[in-house]
């Protein structure tokens, strides 16, 4: 979860945001005010110290600074959006479908930046590799990829755009209103590390059984799941 | 983070009834592959047994007690639980006693996935009920929900049975798309997954912040759309009567009975346990589905000609009258809600019961016409059909008014009055549609969709019609004279589960005080 910091609860950790943001490299950084301050000494802060420095010029009202994580954010962001459009807006299903990977291929590099190597590992097997394969695969059997003006589509596009802008608008607002809003997610995710190991633990580890049950669950669903294909793809 | 958690023989234990009923359905497939065709009948002998054994492995936990939760809090064992297992395994039991007969006739030959798929959609739906874990719920609603996409498509070959699995795949995964999201947004503001957690973080945090009222107040809209759907309560009920006719009739009475038990149990554990200290945000929003659905549902169910639709529209009714139970937030809204859930199970299964009966190929020939004269024809299944009937709208003398009763009274005590008038209004509009297939059964001796009247009739005033004609219509005459004659066989299990279900339909509605008892113990009232 990207960490939305004000400039001014960045001093040198003593607020909970601060202490977030050491461990969170938020993508961008607002800066309400900007007073001279003594500079904190972390050394690990010193990317956020520059972006500072660059918004002490700024006399009054809001700058956003840009670090290295934020342009990676927006680039991963406008692939993102980019392409989940053309996914829905192109005629061909073929070229939609491919379009697809690049949605999922530009998610996992969000994922990285959040620290979630292995959630960014397993999109780029699952969906990258395995779903889009299997979109393909049915496209194939289904229909001829070549005819043009495959992608289906049907009247509502004009109340559905409505819809997503209104969506995404009250989205913008609401976590505009609250800063404070991701704070109770930060804290959860900053407990286990979201890489291999810990996840792994958390699993698996002779000593950790605290998710093993809902393991072994999913192993069962993906039981009836082969069950459930044998019995609708039987012939009789 | 410290791995402190080593799992104990006391977890397994705690996961006992699910363990067997997996157990048994890996049992049924195995066995299934080893039997000669003529033998598969008896597959459901083994799954019968293997229900019994998951009830009595539930008993023994309640019996034995100890601690509530296993596996770190993901499940518990509490009365809610232990009562809520009971009814799922009850209504598994009797919705495996009709299926063999309705197998045989829709000529479905793969029974041992059949059995299997129906153990598995029984454990999903225990593992809900007993679910203590956002991550839990979720995945019990899962392997509840797959199986049953299956056996929604399981007849072969018809058209309304690939619609049905189609629809109820298609819209119930979208559903679950917005419960995910939900428990997303809920763990994003609360940072745990477990409802104690939950409990615990939103308490420390009253009177609710703006900093957290938003992600978690959309979060539980989110949750409530999720499990609405699988409630079927309107507004998010359209897939239900057509779900519900494809289906094949002894799956249509687990689904209406265990996946409402199981949904229900788990939206109580997340409002009314885990949100208590909310109760006043999303009492509201309970209210408009819990009043929306009553009306809505009787006054669908009282448009519709096929009785089998006309059951669907009923358990939407039906799940109005179940969420008041929740919606007015208290433990003996709990109480009565789970009673209701065990009335409801048994007088349900036992009118799809008969409808199965009735039933000639999925979906069709449950028109209200078959079902005129019945009462002449078929005295014994019109009798049980009429029990059930009275039930569900709710007759004093029938489990389904002492339900009722306990509900509305549970509503006026918890000062929600308008919730009572509603819901006897609702069971007013219900009346009408049940008492309509009671009349037709009794006093509609001379059907005009009769096939062996049309026929006679058509013999009858051939005098004027071409020889041709008259020969044609004369045998048709003959042979629809013959198939009436030939009374609907019922299968011996049929017979049983019906059975059954009138004796507990009639013996609960006169003496509904222990199980009453049971159901305010399990959700802890003195």
């Amino acid at each position: 979860m990207p960490g939305l910091c004000l400039s001014d609860t960045i001093d040198g950790g003593s607020s909970p945001h601060g202490v977030l943001c050491d461990r969170i490299p938020p993508p961008y950084i607002h800066c309400r005010r900007a007073r001279p301050r003594r500079a904190p000494d972390l050394p690990h802060l010193a990317w956020l110290q520059r972006a500072r420095g660059f918004c002490q010029d700024v006399q009054k009202g809001i700058c956003v600074m840009l670090d290295l994580p934020s342009v990676v954010f927006i680039v991963f962001a406008a692939v993102l959006v980019g392409s989940a459009l053309a996914v829905v807006t192109l005629r061909n299903i073929v070229h939609a479908a491919l379009f697809l990977v690049l949605v999922f291929g530009a998610a996992a590099g969000i994922y990285v930046l959040l620290n979630a190597e292995f959630i960014a590992i397993v999109q780029i097997l699952v969906y990258a590799g395995a779903v889009t394969i299997l979109i393909l695969f049915a496209i194939m059997l289904t229909q001829n990829p070549n005819s043009r003006g495959s992608n289906p589509s049907n009247r509502q596009t004009l109340i559905a755009a409505l819809i997503a802008v209104a969506l995404c608008a009250g989205a913008v607002f609401a976590f505009a209103q609250n800063t404070s809003i991701t704070t109770a997610s930060q804290k959860a995710i900053s407990g286990p590390p979201g890489s291999v190991v810990g996840i792994g633990q958390l699993l698996y580890s002779p000593t950790s059984y605290s998710y093993v049950l809902p393991f072994e669950i999913a192993s069962v669903v993906l039981l009836v799941a082969i069950v459930g294909a044998i019995v609708i793809g039987r012939e009789d | 983070m410290a791995f402190t958690y080593t799992i104990t023989a006391g977890d397994w234990g705690h996961i006992a009834p699910q363990l067997t009923l997996l157990g048994v359905a890996l049992l049924v497939m195995v066995i299934d592959t080893m039997l000669p065709a003529r033998l598969r009948g008896g597959l459901v002998i083994i799954a019968l047994l293997g229900v019994l054994s998951a009830a009595a492995s539930a008993l023994l936990v309640a019996q034995l007690g100890g601690a509530p939760s296993a596996f770190f809090g993901m499940i518990t064992s509490d009365g809610l639980a232990i009562f809520s297992m009971l009814v799922i395994l009850g209504a598994t039991a009797l919705a495996l006693l009709i299926a063999p007969g309705y197998i045989e006739r829709q000529g479905i030959h793969q029974q041992g996935e059949y059995y299997a798929l129906v153990l598995l959609a029984a454990t999903g739906m225990l593992l809900m009920s007993t679910a203590s874990n956002l991550m839990m719920i979720f995945l019990g609603l899962e392997l509840l929900s797959l199986p049953l996409y299956v056996l929604c498509a399981f007849v072969p070959g018809q058209q309304i049975a690939q619609e049905s699995g189609m629809k109820y795949f298609l819209l119930s995964s979208f559903a679950s798309g917005f419960l995910l999201y939900g428990m997303a947004l809920v763990y994003g503001a609360t940072g745990a997954t477990g409802l104690t957690q939950i409990h615990a973080f939103v308490a420390s945090h009253m009177p609710l912040d703006s900093s957290l009222a938003p992600l978690l107040l959309v979060g539980v809209v989110l949750i409530v759309v999720g499990l609405a759907f699988k409630v079927s309560a309107i507004p998010f009920h359209a897939w239900t009567p057509d779900v519900y006719q494809g289906a094949p009739t002894p799956v249509t009475a687990l689904m209406s009975v265990g996946t409402k038990t199981a949904a229900l149990v788990a939206l109580a554990r997340i409002l009314v346990v885990a949100l208590g200290p909310i109760t006043s945000q999303w009492q509201p929003l309970l209210i408009a589905l819990a009043i929306l659905t009553m009306l809505g549902g009787n006054l669908l169910a009282a448009t519709q000609t096929n009785v089998k639709r006309m059951l669907a529209y009923s358990s939407i009714a039906h799940a109005g009258y179940l969420l008041i139970g929740i919606a007015v937030g208290t433990n003996l809204g709990l109480a009565a809600m789970i009673f209701y859930l065990a009335a409801y199970g048994i007088m349900n299964i036992g009118a799809f019961g008969v409808v199965q009966v009735i039933e000639r190929s999925v979906g069709f020939g449950t028109e209200l016409d078959r079902f005129r004269g019945l009462g002449a024809r078929q005295p014994w299944l019109a009798g049980a059909m009429t029990v059930f009937l009275l039930a569900l709208a709710g007759i004093p003398g029938t489990v389904g008014f002492v339900a009722k009763y306990a509900v509305f009274s549970a509503a006026v005590l918890a000062s929600h009055p308008e919730l009572t008038i509603v819901g006897v209004i609702a069971s007013m509009i219900s009346f009408y549609y049940y008492l309509r297939i009671i009349w037709a059964m009794y006093f509609e001796l001379n059907p005009e969709g009769d096939p062996a009247t049309q026929g006679a009739r058509a013999a009858l005033g051939a005098q004027g019609t071409p020889p041709l004609m008259v020969e044609s219509s004369g045998q048709s005459a003959v042979i629809a004279a013959k198939s009436v004659s030939m009374r609907q066989p019922i299968a011996l299990g049929a017979m049983l589960s019906l059975g059954l279900a009138v004796l507990a339909t009639i013996i609960l509605g006169i003496l509904p005080g222990p199980l009453f008892e049971l159901a305010r113990q399990a959700v802890g009232l003195p």
